[in-house]
């Protein structure tokens, strides 16, 4: 059973090209011109409860537009989409209660009040009854570890800090549906993985479907099976992270140990040298020519030891993506 | 369902009341100057009325004591609908929108007009009602003028329709900057708007006298309430004043929810 099912959404911006100086302001008063931005272009998917997507892709490429309209923030050009069986821009109130949006960059503590007012706010807000307010908020706290810093004012506190608290004001009302957008964005890296344990953990445990966007691949690595991966709007891969391999990597990593030097200039005949340190050199061949070339190397070079290895899959992403930054 | 809506909302916004208390006990000496700020500004507007009834003893039908009690209900007004909707919500409106700094807070299950418009009270600006109200007192005192109990139920009513319309008017034209560029001095062209209704409205001739009481119905904000508190109070100002102030209401509701669905948010 989906939770989520998008169908051939389309999101086109309209961005005004205003001319520089005051007499461009009165023209575009007039005549306004505008180019539509394809920020998502016809992309389709769906969600089954439980799950824990990745959506990842270059900046720019349209996840967190693709987010707003799940969330009911825009209303789509085209496309159908279904939320818990509502149509988010509906913004009807039973569909508001059961899910959550948070925004790496955004916040919603109230900057000059203790975290702990904002969570009663937002008990107010989700009318979520006081038993299971004190219960949720007791069981995040502990695995939050926030205990100290709820009642010293938000201004005060830590970005790794009023992030935890920003999660704990975003599920106080126990939402079926959680959409992170770049949840770990900004943090040290010891905050990144405790942040993604939390993810990982409350998914398990409240069995929520949670979509979560980062550019950060050991988010996506850490806690995806699955991942849908956005390139200017369209969806370019559905499928497991695994998947990716057989999908995108068309090279595969040999990595050798000399037992004498050699000359580089002879290696980088046979494929293209990735590190050469003596003893130790990795190359990338053609996935169609690597037993060739590892037959090659053996025969024409002192080998000690070689191995013949996939590529990591956060290099074939990292490879789809580079050079391109649409925002 | 809409009953219990409307308590939600209600109990919210006295969280929202106290919240507001104590963010502006925080900045105590920013409280104490602004209300230092607003008595000089009765105070000014006190000076250069009595200058100018120095010389002439009427100014469109009202005197000298009658300006006082309405310039004191203006300074109720303009304070309350300041407070209340534009200082921190309705001016703030062009800007988050085009900041997206409303995202968060449109995902939740709240009146999205509410939120909009009513998030963040101004919490300075209950004292400054003194100096309307002392002016209020001074007009009545010193005018030897009587108040008649009866007609406080119609002032009330007018007043409270004349706030809703008045808001009503903020928040339709404050919501046109969704659809605009640069729409930052759109709440503040409403403001002084609504200030026109600070003037006794019998100085509007001809067709702007009909234009201010049911195109832009400025003369129910302050004018016929004062008239009304003074004993000259005309029957159907109380109907007219709530079907008035439930039309422009909802027209605002509408507006603003058309408006949501070409709210593009920004790019982050
Ligand atoms: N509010 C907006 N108005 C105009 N263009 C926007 C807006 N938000 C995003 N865009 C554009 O739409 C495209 C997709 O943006 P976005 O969804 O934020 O991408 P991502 O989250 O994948 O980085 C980008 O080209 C961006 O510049
Ligand atoms: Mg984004």
């Amino acid at each position: 059973m989906s939770v989520i099912r998008v169908r051939n959404l389309k999101k086109y911006y309209r961005v005004y090209q205003k001319e520089p100086g005051l007499l461009g302001s009165m023209k575009s008063l007039l005549r306004r011109k505008y180019q539509p931005v394809k920020a998502v272009d016809n992309i389709s998917f769906s969600i089954g409860r439980g799950e824990l997507v990745g959506f990842i892709g270059p900046n720019g490429a349209g996840k967190t537009t693709t987010l707003k309209c799940l969330s009911g923030l825009l209303f789509p050009n085209e496309g159908t989409v279904e939320v818990l069986g509502f149509t988010p821009w509906d913004r009807k109130p039973e569909f508001q209660k059961q899910f959550s949006l948070v925004m790496g960059q955004k916040n919603q503590l109230w900057w000059d009040l203790p975290p702990i007012e904002t969570f009663i706010l937002n008990r107010e807000i989700y009318e979520v009854p006081q038993k299971q307010y004190e219960q949720t908020l007791n069981e995040l706290v502990k695995i939050l570890e926030v205990e100290e810093v709820l009642k010293i004012q938000t201004r005060k506190l830590s970005l790794g800090q009023r992030m935890k608290c920003e999660l704990i004001a975003a599920l106080i009302h126990s939402p079926k549906v959680l959409f992170l957008d770049e949840p770990t964005i900004g943090l040290d890296v010891v905050m990144q993985k405790r942040v993604r344990d939390f993810i990982k953990l409350y998914n398990r445990r409240f069995k929520s479907a949670i979509i979560l966007t980062s550019h950060n691949m050991d988010d996506v690595k850490e806690l995806c099976q699955r991942v849908l991966i956005i390139d200017r709007g369209r969806l370019v891969f559905d499928g497991r992270l695994s998947e990716i391999i057989s999908k995108y990597a068309d090279h595969k990593i040999v990595s050798v140990v000399f037992s004498q030097e050699i000359d580089p200039k002879k290696l980088a005949k046979i494929g293209q040298v990735k590190s050469y340190h003596f003893p130790e050199a990795t190359l990338s061949i053609k996935r169609e020519t690597a037993p060739l070339a590892a037959a090659e190397l053996l025969q024409h070079f002192p080998i000690a030891d070689l191995t013949l290895e996939e590529e990591k899959i956060e290099d074939i992403i990292r490879e789809l993506f580079t050079g391109k930054d649409y925002a | 369902m809409e009953v219990n809506n409307f308590r939600k909302h209600l109990k919210i916004y006295w969280q929202l009341i106290k919240f507001a208390a104590i963010r502006d006990m925080t900045y105590r000496l920013n409280f104490f100057l602004e209300w230092l700020v607003e008595f000089g500004y009765v105070l000014t507007g006190l000076i250069s009325l009595r200058i100018i009834f120095v010389n002439i003893s009427e100014v469109a039908g009202w005197n000298f004591h009658q300006m006082l009690i309405l310039i004191g209900l203006g300074t109720v007004f303009s304070e309350t609908i300041l407070g209340l909707f534009f200082i921190f919500n309705l001016r703030k409106l062009p800007e988050k929108i085009t900041r997206g700094e409303l995202d968060l807070i449109l995902t939740k299950p709240l009146n999205s007009q509410f939120v909009v418009s009513m998030w963040r009270p101004y919490f300075t600006f209950i004292p400054s009602l003194i100096p309307g109200l002392i002016l209020i007192y001074l007009g009545f005192t010193g005018g030897g003028y009587g108040f008649d109990p009866w007609l406080f139920l119609p002032f009330l009513t007018i007043f409270l329709s004349g706030l809703v319309i008045a808001y009503s008017v903020g928040m339709i034209i404050t919501t046109l900057s969704v659809w605009l560029i640069n729409a930052t001095p759109l709440p503040e062209l409403a403001e002084h708007l609504l200030f026109l209704a600070e003037r006794p409205h019998s100085i509007f001739k001809g067709p702007f006298r009909i234009f201010f009481i049911l195109v832009l119905p400025i003369a129910f904000m302050v004018s016929f309430p004062t008239q009304t508190l003074m004993g000259d109070f005309i029957w159907w100002w109380v109907p007219a004043a709530l079907a008035l102030a439930a039309v422009f209401l909802k027209t605002s509701a509408l507006f603003w929810r058309l408006a949501l669905k070409h709210y593009q948010s920004a790019s982050s």
